[in-house]
């Protein structure tokens, strides 16, 4: 079904980072054109770091890449876009103050002949010349050949993440890219706007683009691959077409083993309200509503689970939870304390844990040590007399290393040079070790190898039996379902539908998350939100 | 367009790199050094020799290091405490005009002891240095406010304010902008008849106890977590406000201190602009010796040879002293560009260019 030159190959790609990592272990690699070509691994499988070889982000040690045939030297991501290679990462290159059609012309080489300088360009950029208005012309007819749903003078920090990552596929389509390489693409994005994602990515490919795929979710590789590359510690195990392979084998591959997709609760008795929220309303970072009356309970030993199409609340939500925001209105009490304006500082001394979304910056001090970051949240407990005991700190760090599995050459090393699971089960580890009375946990399982996130929610509807009560955030429908004892459904920062795990039913679900209150029109499910 | 030099991006700092870093960086600005000594006739390995060899030859020289070494290494640690917090201190030159007028005013004005007057002073001093620490970081804490802009200012304040007091309050009879000396009763002791005063001693005070905050101590702990992530800080027990205020107040204190030490130890009164810019200088020292107090007062007893070795040079030939000013310049420069190093690698080149514009074209 393909031609018989590859796109690409690249053979014997060998990458061992300092400290001996072997990341890429004479890795082969080979994509057919026009096909969408997914790249499958846990992490630190060694996925990113291929591509990062490819986009000349990384230098190889060894090995040889060929593109259209020919051998090609990558040395820089410049190097890489003059060959026709695009690549979408997961933390977008965007300027927050300029528009969509700016951010794109920026990014692109665009119609100018010979390469324009970057100075050339910004020039341009500025100017209202014919040159730019033919820009943007070209801009305008590629969002209407690829049917992306964009509004071009809109300043890209006011957009959602999902729109974000359409301007970054938009840029590389205006440098004529032939080969478009997404980092894990849906790892923020939100159900509906993965399918947007996947609608854009299947014109591309009608269109002649050769895309590869990096991801770690057996649904979109079965979703929407022709063929698949899967990778493990650094190997490549095996290139199979997607037609021939069902997700359990997949799994399997990834992992070498077979995983269980299925969480079983243990029913927990739950306690006494650990947390209890009432009418809280809260502003965005903007300083528009965000929390429009916000009332739920928590018990120990209980799981809730907060479903919604992201952008509804919950960032803010969680943030209230930990005393990073302060609500506008309303009441959070900890174990019947009030902490409706506490401090962090307050909270966490209450006995609250967080398990923050962002787990580079909220989560870790990425250039400290392990044995550092592992102390950050009880670090007084190894302290007397103003000497902070770092001996007794490593046996810590080394205990949390066994307990809870991380791949981690010693306490000294690092954070930053954790593999993102292994980074995140440090900070499972680490809050859940204090014995939370509350744990506001966001996306706990995102971006994460299938392996951790098992591991990780493992431990996590563990900790309910010690009588700690789970507040869980999450953009994956299926691990709210499926872990919490109770789901509550927000929409535009109300709270407008709450049931049990198990009189819980996806599609009703699925409905209040887009629709809100008006989901009940058709008398489908009780309301609860203010009159709860 | 043939790349003759590829720069790449590093994946991570060769350890030679980042511990040979300053040496590299001192040595590169001694070899670009001796090009404006060459162009006034002056043979670089002699000048050279004659600072750095030749004047340690002498104990009196040693003493004078040392006495050199102590504004240098606490203006130095006055940037480096609250550097370690991510906060900058430009204060330091302002705060050493402060602590200086500070003790001075307690010296010239109050007749007591020599016992009580040195601490006294010391203890207005440090509680100056205090106020102008804790102003920038209750601004930058509480409404985040830039701290480099509000300690700048106190620079630029503080430095006139010195101009007014040299001609005002304090000033001495006879109408030269110079204030009162201090009174034999409020200097600092020296050792039999040399200059090395008993401020000498805060250099091993201070240096082991500044080691002792960072690599022992919770709140150098917590000091170094704030600096290094302050995001995830926020939702730990460390308060970011206590150690913004902390590190600030400690470094203004310790600036202040140098500059009635300055005083009391080694002039005995102020001038306007006595200070040759040793709060500036502290910049590149507390970079230089970011690793460790011990490195840090290691580059400081440098800097102090560069001032004394300097001076003896400027006087025992035609030398002019601004090529102690060329030197520190240069070392700031080369500084910057090791930064660059560490994260770039560069190499010659001239194949590899060819040869992608061939597979471009394809």
């Amino acid at each position: 079904m393909h031609e018989s030159a590859p796109m690409l190959e690249m053979s014997n790609i060998v990458k061992t980072f300092p400290g001996g990592v072997t990341a890429n272990d004479h890795v082969n690699f080979s994509v057919a054109p026009g096909e969408i070509h997914a790249l499958l691994g846990e992490n630190g499988a060694g996925k990113s770091t291929l591509m990062k070889i490819l986009f000349g982000v990384y230098s190889k040690d060894a090995g040889e890449i060929k593109l259209r045939g020919s051998p090609v030297d990558i040395d820089s991501p410049k190097a890489a876009m003059d060959l026709g290679l695009g690549m979408v990462h997961q933390h977008f290159r965007l300027v927050g103050r300029l528009s969509v059609a700016e951010n794109i012309r920026l990014g692109g080489a665009g119609p100018l002949p010979d390469g324009p300088s970057t100075m050339a360009r910004l020039r341009n950029l500025l100017s209202a010349t014919d040159a730019a208005s033919k820009e943007r012309r070209e801009i305008e007819r590629l969002v209407e050949d690829y049917g992306i749903d964009i509004d071009l003078d809109a300043r890209v920090w006011e957009l959602d993440v999902g729109v974000q990552q359409r301007v970054e596929i938009l840029k590389s389509l205006y440098n004529d890219v032939d080969l478009l390489i997404l980092d894990e693409p849906t790892a923020t994005l939100p159900d509906q706007e993965k399918e947007q994602l996947f609608e854009t990515l299947r014109s591309l490919r009608e269109d002649g683009t050769t895309i590869i795929l990096i991801t770690h979710k057996l649904t979109e590789v079965t979703e929407i691959a022709d063929r698949t590359t899967v990778l493990r510690d650094g190997n490549v195990v095996d290139t199979i077409p997607v037609a021939e392979a069902d997700r359990d084998r997949l799994a399997e591959m990834m992992v070498g083993r077979e995983v269980l997709f299925d969480i079983h609760r243990e029913d927990v008795e739950p306690g006494d309200v650990r947390l209890e929220v009432d009418g809280v309303t809260a502003l965005d970072d903007r300083g528009y509503q965000a929390l429009d009356g916000v009332d739920f309970s928590v018990r120990g030993g209980e799981i809730v689970g907060l479903a919604g199409v992201s952008g509804n609340g919950q960032e803010q939500l969680a943030e209230c939870l930990v005393g990073l925001r302060e609500p506008t209105g309303g009441r959070i009490e900890v174990d019947g304390v009030d902490l409706t304006d506490a401090s962090p500082q307050r909270f966490a001394k209450s006995g609250v844990s967080y398990i923050p979304a962002d787990r580079y910056e909220r989560g870790v001090a990425p250039e400290m040590s392990l044995t550092h970051n592992a102390i950050l949240k009880n670090h007084r407990e190894f302290t007397s007399g103003g000497r902070l005991d770092y001996a007794s700190a490593r046996e810590f760090t080394q205990g949390l290393i066994d307990e809870y599995d991380i791949m981690a050459q010693s306490p000294d090393m690092s954070a930053n040079k954790l593999s993102g699971g292994n980074l995140q089960k440090l900070i499972v580890g680490r809050e859940l070790s204090r014995q939370p009375d509350v744990l506001v946990a966001q996306h706990p399982t995102r971006g994460v190898d299938v392996g951790s996130m098992e591991y990780i929610r493992e431990v996590i509807l563990q900790q309910t039996h010690d009588g700690t009560g789970v507040f869980l955030v999450s953009d994956d429908l299926d691990e709210v379902m499926q872990m919490s004892d109770r789901i509550i459904v927000i929409y535009e920062g109300r709270i407008v539908h709450t049931t049990t795990r198990e009189a819980a039913d996806r599609a009703t679900i699925g409905r209040y998350m887009m629709e809100g209150e008006h989901a009940d029109d058709d008398g489908a499910a009780v309301q609860v939100g203010d009159a709860a | 367009m043939t790349d003759l030099i590829r720069v790449r991006r590093r994946d991570e700092v060769p350890s030679w790199l980042g511990y040979g870093a300053p040496v590299i960086t001192i040595v590169a600005a001694l070899v670009v050094g001796a090009i404006p000594l060459v162009l006034i006739e002056a043979n670089p390995i002699t000048v050279y020799g004659e600072m750095f060899v030749g004047s340690l030859m002498d104990g009196g020289t040693i003493i004078n290091l040392l006495v050199r070494a102590v504004p240098l290494f606490l203006a130095a640690l006055a940037v480096y405490i609250p550097l370690k917090a991510g906060l900058w201190n430009i204060a330091v030159e302002g705060q050493l005009y402060l602590g200086a007028i500070a003790g001075t005013w307690v010296g010239v004005t109050w007749d007591a002891p020599i016992y009580i007057i040195i601490p006294a002073m010391a203890v207005v001093a440090i509680l100056v240095g205090a106020i102008t620490g804790w102003v920038p970081a209750y601004l930058r804490s509480k409404y985040d406010i830039n701290e480099i802009i509000i300690t700048l200012m106190i620079t630029f304040a503080a430095i006139e304010f010195n101009n007014y007091v040299v001609r005002g309050p304090l000033q001495a009879a006879g109408g030269v902008p110079v204030t009162k000396s201090l009174p034999p009763s409020a200097q600092l002791p020296t050792l039999g008849d040399t200059n090395l005063h008993l401020g000498v001693l805060l250099l091993v005070v201070l240096a082991v106890a500044v080691y002792y905050l960072f690599k022992h101590s919770s709140l150098g702990y917590e000091i170094s977590m704030v600096g290094e992530g302050p995001m995830a800080v926020e939702a730990s027990p460390i308060s970011k406000h206590r150690v913004f205020i902390l590190t600030m107040v400690l470094g203004g204190a310790i600036a202040c201190l140098a500059g009635i030490v300055q005083i009391a130890g080694v002039r005995t009164n102020i001038v306007p602009h006595w200070s040759p810019q040793y709060g500036f200088i502290a910049i590149p020292i507390a970079l230089l010796g970011m690793k460790s107090a011990f490195r840090m007062l290691g580059a400081s007893l440098f800097f102090a040879l560069l001032f004394v070795g300097g001076n003896s040079v400027t006087v025992t030939s035609s030398i002019p002293f601004s090529i102690v000013n060329i030197l520190i310049a240069l070392i700031f420069l080369f500084l910057i560009t090791a930064e660059f190093f560490k994260r770039f690698s560069v190499s010659l080149d001239p194949g590899i260019g060819g040869r992608r514009e061939v597979s471009a074209n394809e």
